[in-house]
């Protein structure tokens, strides 16, 4: 194949041009800059040559065709000299486009303030959007409740075994570093004090009501809220959602039921998990940097920590499994027809439930001092 | 007309600042094959999604045997889903199940049948499409044409006495299209369904299409039997059935102006 050839312009008279090279796409910036180096002339006629010009495509057309405007609007006469005819055809059929495209009217364009209204609006129809799914799932619960859906047995298994089984590991190593954390973050001002066996107070009390059952959400809303989405959303974007309705099945009943279930169920249990290994790590550091040996932290432990905190911890479980399974599932619901959507969305429902889960986990605080408890 | 199973009464439709329909009127008679042929981006599938009651109109009414469904029970609506069928452009199969799962899916959902008549049921579905053999392939391992096929055989399942295809032809070749045509045909007068074709394959569709309306602009321009519809005179009309490029009927969406666009000045 050879070379494209660069294109240029000779101007020997301001009048008289001779276009040279491949005024094609691949030199387009070439084009574009010897087209740039100025034009404009006072006499009232222009000719200009393409006998040298090897190749035409739409985009040189479309440069040639502008220029050609300006010196039409200047009130110059364009001559064309050595046109053949495929030239010829594709100036005609690139003009004719342009014609077309100017035939329409601009769009009148947007103000801020009009900005601010639709993304307000927006907003707000999300935020309504999300209420009355969030009712819906509600209603559907209780209907399963009552008996009127069969369950989805081996979709629930499979919920389990992908959001509780396998979210074991790395619940259990991201919740040991916590408790190396704190542990180790605390000891230095304890030590100061003397007051080195406080630790067991401390991480005891934190990890229960605080570090397990949040550490636990982040993850799951991390992890499981998005898996919900991207799963929903590419069954949306497959039209699979639709069929299922065509099909007579209700798909928030099928899709979301058993995602909410399981997740209900096995928030809980990882909570206790997390629970165990944020200890595990508060028991090894408290060895390793103050000293106390695992034997005195379990039964100082058993001394301090009454029960009721890893019932506050708990209690506040099932309520971060609501909000991280209805934010996966809304969200999956809420993908339009393109894959950006589906990758902007489940970016929502990350933060979306991470955000959900914190502002819950602080009423919880406020109720919790309220209550004295 | 009391013998119309589905009606679209002055139908009004937006879909993101687009009025795709202004006081659209359709009646789809019973026993009978209607096609809704028009441009691309005319808002053919819309209309299908109207029908099947998965979107609700701006204003009009839809009615799907008799019932209202702006109006009518969220339990009315899934009984009356049973009763159709929608056969979707890109066959909407579920992707982690086989080509077997997909077609038994409503009856495992729906009833409690034995599995061996369940698997009797579903192979005999298969063989009227031709893809007994391909029951234990996954969808991700079918064709696009396959996968429409299965998804026909799929939604044929319950014998929904209200059909709905959206562009059944698109990329089938000469002999499929000719075994989707009998087929539909054989289905509509065995049991007596009434069926809904949404299609851009005129040839095809006028075979066996016996009423024809012709969607442009998001009105409808002509209506009638095939042979009624080929001989009107409208230019837009015409020029939609000879497929040709210049005519009334150019599809433009608004746009900025070139120069903006192209950033010259």
């Amino acid at each position: 194949m050879p070379k494209p050839k660069k294109p240029s312009i000779d101007w020997g008279s301001p009048t008289d041009l001779i276009l040279f090279g491949d005024w094609t796409i691949k030199k387009i910036h070439a084009v574009q800059k010897c087209v740039r180096t100025g034009f404009l002339s006072s006499e009232k006629t222009i000719t200009v040559n393409m006998t040298e010009v090897s190749k035409l495509d739409s985009s040189g057309a479309l440069v040639l065709l502008r220029l050609e405007d300006q010196w039409r609007a200047a009130e110059m006469t364009v001559n064309y000299v050595g046109m053949t005819d495929t030239f010829s055809a594709m100036i005609q059929m690139v003009r004719e486009e342009v014609d077309k495209i100017q035939e329409e009217h601009e769009l009148p364009k947007e103000s801020i303030a009009a900005k601010v209204g639709q993304r307000t609006v927006e907003k707000l129809t999300v935020a309504f959007d999300f209420l009355h799914f969030f009712g819906r799932v509600t209603i559907y619960l209780y209907l399963l409740l009552l008996g009127r859906f069969r369950m989805q047995w081996k979709m629930l298994g499979k919920i389990i075994e992908s959001t509780g089984f396998r979210a074991l590991p790395i619940v259990a190593l991201l919740t040991f570093l916590i408790g190396v954390v704190i542990t180790y973050q605390s000891s230095s001002q304890l030590e100061t004090y003397g007051a080195n066996i406080y630790i067991v107070n401390l991480t005891g009390i934190m990890t229960l009501r605080e570090f397990g059952p949040l550490l636990t959400a982040i993850i799951l809303a991390g992890r499981t809220s998005t898996a919900f989405t991207a799963e929903i959303g590419s069954m949306v974007l497959n039209q699979e959602v639709d069929a299922l309705r065509v099909l007579g099945i209700k798909a928030t009943e099928r899709l979301v039921l058993p995602k909410l279930i399981g997740l209900l169920l096995v928030t809980p249990l990882l909570v206790m998990w997390a629970n165990f290994f944020c200890l595990l790590g508060s028991v090894v550091m408290s060895d390793v940097t103050l000293a106390i040996a695992p034997q005195t932290f379990m039964s100082r432990f058993h001394e301090v920590v009454a029960i009721k905190h890893l019932w506050v911890g708990l209690i506040k479980t099932p309520f971060f499994a609501v909000i991280i399974a209805t934010v996966g599932c809304f969200q999956g619901f809420s993908v339009k027809k393109s894959s950006a959507s589906l990758g902007n969305r489940t970016t929502q429902s990350a933060v979306q439930s991470l955000f959900l889960v914190i502002v819950a986990d602080a009423i919880f605080s406020i109720i919790f001092s309220m209550a004295g408890v | 007309m009391s013998d119309a199973v589905a009606i679209l009464d002055g139908v009004t439709y937006r879909t993101s600042g687009r009025l795709l329909y202004d006081d659209l009127n359709v009646t789809i008679p019973r026993g009978k094959v209607t096609a809704i042929v028009g441009p691309s981006g005319v808002g053919k599938t819309t209309l299908l999604r109207l029908l099947g009651g998965l979107i609700l109109p701006n204003h009009g009414e839809v009615r799907i045997f008799g019932e209202n469904i702006n109006t009518c029970k969220a339990s009315v609506l899934s009984d009356l889903r049973l009763k159709m069928g929608l056969l979707f452009q890109q066959g909407a199969l579920f992707s982690d199940m086989s080509v077997f799962e997909n077609v038994a899916f409503q009856l495992r959902e729906l009833t409690r049948l034995p599995d061996t008549m369940i698997h009797d049921l579903v192979v005999l579905k298969l063989e009227s499409v031709g893809l007994r053999g391909a029951s234990d392939l996954m969808v991700s391992e079918l064709s696009g044409g396959m996968a429409r096929r299965v998804a026909l055989a799929r939604t044929l399942m319950l014998d929904p006495s209200l059909m709905l295809y959206d562009e059944p032809f698109t990329g089938q070749d000469p002999i499929n299209k000719a075994v989707l045509l009998r087929l539909i045909k054989t289905l509509n007068e065995a049991l007596g369904m009434t069926s809904v074709l949404v299609s851009h394959d005129i040839k095809e569709t006028f075979e066996i299409a016996d009423y024809v309306y012709v969607l442009v602009g998001g009105r409808i321009v002509a209506s009638g039997t095939a042979k009624e519809v080929s001989e009107k005179q409208q230019p837009v009309v015409q020029q939609f059935l000879r497929g040709q490029a210049d005519g009334p009927a150019a599809f433009k969406y608004p746009a900025r102006p070139i120069e903006e666009e192209l950033g010259i000045e």
